[in-house]
């Protein structure tokens, strides 16, 4: 795929080959910070509907809601919590050490990814016993004891489960990026010039992290 | 202002050459051609299902078609025209091609970005399209829940054709912003920017935000329908109505959407042919954002009649009412701007003239409906349908066509026949008013909407209608004729044949690929007609 | 460091790096404000738990967004952007919330006990005349009907102007189409006539109330209705005090949930 109006423009030898309608290197940089942040923007309102209907729900509906949170296991959503915040850590220092040219890069988006890989483990397992359980959205539940006290906690599940699987879903595309990102840091493509790709990652994952602090105490913590 | 044709012959559209140059373009210009013909081929679709739906209202009773046919004719009008057509038409084929150029700029923030969005769309519009292959759909562009969460047509699939279109819009805004924000020219300073550019900030902002909300509600609708998982049910504790509020916290401001960029191609257009600065440039910018601003909190005034509570609707009647002001401080300013100027009648500001008569019916239109308690009678009536295609039709596409006539000297280097262009808009003008007025009537009559059968009554309003759909069909055929034998046999266009004063006229016509073969600097604004002389 | 190689003069400060010092002391913040959530979480504090625990949730997205995203060294552009973000999102709660929280006897949780309760107070044999149905129909007649039909039942009524034919001036008695008896106004109250819509949403014997109100508009009486009058416009069995409603359905239209299932099964055809 080649057209001319996107040939990289060459600066000074040495230097980050940035894009032709840009003025510098910096130039692309802040233009694709703001881009990136704009992205987190409607990544906000993508995720809004589900937190709304969650707050009309969750009012009307309290009693059910509490009882419902409480066949939840908070130990592993403390625990996913703190895996998560941790790989924010990693993440960031990822991001320093592309920023100073440091070789440990790679390490922290390992690290990260590993985080992120362990977080989907302990999902894993709290699904599958949602399922022995018969705790499932809507008209799929068939748990006893809520069906008899709690009708209306099928309406907390769908809410668990669509919630903490967008989320899922969106730790997974963050996944594939920091490998992504990783492969091409493990080339050499990252330094002082040029950081942009692992900042901008850095931003998504972040935002990921941010999703899961207010998931955790809405579901987890109810009542 | 000396033009800046340089080397004969070449231009974005001569060169690169072959269609893989055209695929993997990522000239701006050449993917606000993509999105232009993908977009009037969508037109002519969805057109044509118009003029299905009008001719099966002739008369009372079946006409040519069966109930059920019928409801799948409006589905995939409103739904074609919505999201394949009026929503992408303006920002996407018109703002692609102009806003860098406006700004002097190369190109967009984001050129991938921009390609991938318009494949985006197009896989969408195929997958939505597609639908016609697998029984339909017939819920109304609307999906509301439980008839979409049930219904046997092909309802899922059609909204996740919404999705995915949903993030071409999103990316495009994302685009927009950063190009506005990061890419202007050395001069261009925030109050010199074209009022074009500050519409289409504002409509940026609304895709940005707006947007997501709708494709996470059919994400969750669709959801409903093939896990059941109940937060639409009322079976199992949930809420419809709240389907309904998740729907039209992104459908109102889309709305704006559609308008905003329409009157940011009257802001360009009222000057120019007026040789006069536009009056109250401050104001105007200032008003596009008051408008999106107040988009974002009125979106119950569609569900006056859903189930939501009267205290609800009174805040949402109140709120909307806000909104005539700075859309009135816009007319106004347009109406200043024109008086005594040296007003033109080219097509360009025929359209313009239009869009000023029928968006003010159609606004006005709109105060009626937001008004609570008039609105218990009209709504779902054929008043609905009047009001909102005033405002989407009067308002979106006269900006569109103004807009087209406007930049097409420019796009493709061509001038396209003055006469058969005036005669084309006396059709579409009239056609407009024929098809449209007549609703008023039939609806505040008590004609509902969406039902493929009337009473007797309202026999004559609706021929009347549809004779009017007849001429509006018949003014783009003669549209599309003209605009084509200008791209095979019109006169050379000019660098600058309306003697306007934007930087994008500063550069030849059509432009070269790089946009300006110098590096323009603004020493003016893009109206200071009564300073400068183009 | 090299990183000034990135550097432009009017554009320093748009890529501040975060020391790892700093990013580990956030970090031990971030987790202590987590301890801090799942023990608050488990003592009892009533109403407050939700707020105190988003608060505290609150805190630690400010640390991240500020610090890990670098939003306290970032440009004011990019600031006003996120943090319209959450203010649009607040929007769409309060408003949403406006709606669902000031629904007056909502029906998903309340329907059947709304109904029985309006059964409760409905007189026995509520087609009959009394003070009470005229009190009700009184108050009903100017919630519902002023807008069309005026405040005194004159057809005068605001909404009148763009109607044609205008509606019915109840002080007069002539060519009503229903006929002008209780059951022709309920008749009508149940079908809807022209561009008046149906009102067969109301229970029966408040479509009953409207119409002993609307014949007090005019002081000729019509004739009391014959058990089979009654009995075609929905009062089942005139000979039981209920009418015969508890035991059946109390209108002729259909239920809208068999409607939906019936244009559903239509359209899998």
């Amino acid at each position: 795929m080649s057209s001319p109006s996107s040939v990289d423009h060459h600066g000074k030898p040495g230097e980050h080959h940035f894009a032709h309608h840009f003025r510098s290197a910096l130039h692309e940089f802040v233009t694709c910070k703001q881009g990136m942040w704009l992205f987190l923007v409607q990544e906000v309102l993508f995720f809004s509907p589900l937190f709304v209907a969650y707050f009309m729900f969750r009012a009307q509906y309290a009693h059910d809601f509490h009882l419902g949170a409480l066949q939840l296991d908070w130990k592993m959503g403390a625990l996913n919590t703190i895996i998560l915040l941790c790989s924010s850590y990693t993440m960031a220092r990822a991001v320093t050490a592309s920023q100073r040219g440091e070789k440990s890069i790679v390490k922290y988006l390992a690290i990260t990814f590993l985080c992120a890989a362990g977080f989907l483990v302990v999902k894993y397992f709290e699904y599958t016993h949602k399922i022995h359980d018969g705790l499932l959205p809507g008209k799929f539940m068939t748990n006893p004891e809520l069906l008899a006290e709690a009708p209306k906690a099928a309406i907390f599940f769908s809410l668990y489960f669509c919630m903490t699987g967008l989320h899922g879903i969106h730790v997974i595309g963050g996944m594939g990026v920091i490998a992504w990102i990783m492969w091409r840091a493990h080339k050499g493509e990252f330094g002082p010039k040029y950081f942009t790709p692992v900042e901008m990652t850095g931003l998504y994952w972040h935002f990921v992290d941010l999703v899961w602090i207010f998931l955790f105490p809405m579901l987890y913590l109810v009542g | 202002m000396s033009s800046t044709t340089a080397v004969a012959g070449k231009n974005y559209l001569t060169d690169p050459k072959g269609i893989g140059s055209w695929i993997y373009t990522l000239d701006h210009k050449r993917i606000g051609l993509l999105y232009l013909v993908s977009v009037l081929f969508f037109f002519l679709v969805g057109g044509i299902f118009a003029l299905l739906v009008r001719l099966e209202l002739w008369s009372p009773g079946q006409t040519v078609m069966s109930a059920d046919t019928y409801n799948k004719a409006f589905t995939y009008h409103g739904t074609m025209m919505v999201f394949m057509v009026i929503i992408p038409m303006i920002p996407a084929a018109i703002g692609n091609f102009v806003l860098p150029l406006m700004l002097g700029a190369k190109d967009v923030a984001f050129p991938r970005l921009n390609l991938l969005s318009y494949y985006i769309f197009m896989a969408g519009a195929l997958l939505g399209v597609g639908t016609l292959f697998f029984k339909g759909v017939d819920t109304g562009w609307t999906f509301y829940t439980p008839y979409s969460t049930k219904t046997g047509s092909a309802a899922a699939m059609m909204v996740m054709a919404a999705f995915v279109m949903g993030f071409s819009s999103i990316l495009t805004g994302l685009n927009f912003i950063t190009t506005i924000h990061k890419l202007r020219a050395p001069g261009q300073g925030w109050t010199k920017l074209p009022l074009m550019c500050w519409a289409l900030y504002a409509t940026s902002l609304l895709q940005l935000l707006a947007t997501p909300v709708l494709a996470l509600t059919l994400c969750l609708m669709a959801m409903e329908r093939v896990f059941n998982i109940g937060i639409f049910d009322p079976a199992l504790g949930g809420d419809p109505v709240l389907f309904q509020h998740f729907f039209w916290f992104y459908s109102h401001p889309a709305v704006y959407i559609m308008v905003l960029p329409a009157m940011g191609v009257i802001n360009e257009v009222i000057p120019v042919f007026s040789q006069k600065p536009i009056f109250g440039y401050k104001a105007m910018a200032l008003a596009v954002f008051g408008i999106a601003a107040v988009a974002f909190i009125v979106w119950g005034h569609h569900m006056f009649t859903s189930g939501q509570s009267a205290t609800a609707g009174f805040i949402f009647s109140l709120i909307t009412m806000f909104v005539a002001i700075p859309t009135g401080i816009k007319m106004f300013s347009w109406l200043a701007t024109m008086y005594k100027g040296t007003l033109r009648f080219q097509a360009p500001m025929l359209y313009a003239y239009a869009f000023l008569f029928v968006f003010l019916i159609g606004g006005l239109t709109g105060v009626v409906l937001a008004t609570m308690a008039a609105d218990i009678h009209l709504h779902d009536t054929y008043f609905v349908v009047a009001h909102f295609h005033y405002v989407m039709v009067g308002g979106t596409l006269m900006g569109f066509m103004a807009g087209i006539h406007y930049w097409w000297p420019k796009m493709f280097g061509k001038m396209y026949s003055e006469g058969a262009a005036k005669l084309a808009w006396f059709f579409v003008f009239m056609g407009f008013n024929v098809t449209f007025f007549p609703q008023f009537i039939a609806g505040s009559q008590g004609m509902p909407r969406r039902y493929y059968d009337y009473v007797a009554e309202f026999t004559i309003w609706n021929q009347v209608s549809t004779v009017g759909s007849w001429m509006i069909g018949v003014g783009f055929v003669i549209s599309a004729i003209y605009l084509m034998a200008s791209l095979v046999g019109g006169r050379k266009a000019s660098d600058n044949p309306w003697q306007a004063l934007g930087l994008e006229w500063q550069t030849s016509s059509p432009p070269p690929t790089e946009n300006f073969l110098v590096d323009p600097v603004v020493t003016h604004g893009p109206y200071d007609y009564d300073k400068v002389a183009a | 460091m090299s990183h000034h190689d990135q550097h432009d003069d009017h554009e320093h400060g748009e890529h501040h790096i975060l020391s790892n010092a700093m990013g580990l002391k956030i970090l031990l913040i971030l987790i202590v404000m987590t301890v801090l959530t799942v023990v608050t979480a488990r003592i009892d504090l009533g109403h407050l738990n939700g707020p105190i625990a988003i608060f505290i949730a609150c805190f630690k997205a400010m640390l991240v967004i500020l610090f890990f995203m670098g939003m306290k060294y970032d440009s004011n552009d990019n600031r006003a952007f996120f943090a319209s973000s959450f203010v649009f999102f607040g929007v769409f709660v309060v408003l949403t919330a406006a709606d669902v929280f000031t629904r007056v006897g909502d029906w998903r949780t309340h329907g059947p006990e709304l109904k029985a309760t309006m059964m409760k107070e409905i007189q026995p044999k509520f087609w009959e005349d009394s003070e009470e149905s005229l009190k009700r129909g009184a108050t009903l007649f100017k919630e519902q009907c002023v807008t069309c039909h005026g405040s005194e039942g004159h057809g005068d009524g605001p909404a009148s102007a763009g109607l044609n034919p205008k509606p019915r001036n109840f002080t007069l008695t002539a060519d009503w189409k229903n006929g002008r008896t209780v059951t022709g106004i309920v008749t009508t109250l149940n079908k809807g006539l022209g561009s008046m819509p149906s009102f067969d949403n109301f229970p029966l014997p408040n479509r009953f109330d409207l119409a002993h109100y609307v014949l007090t508009l005019n002081a000729e009486k019509p004739a009391t209705p014959t058990a089979d009058q009654l009995k075609a416009v929905g009062v089942l069995d005139p000979s039981k005090d209920d009418g015969g409603l508890a035991a059946g359905g109390s209108s002729k239209s259909i239920p809208i949930e068999f409607a939906i299932d019936r244009y559903v099964e239509a359209s899998k055809k």
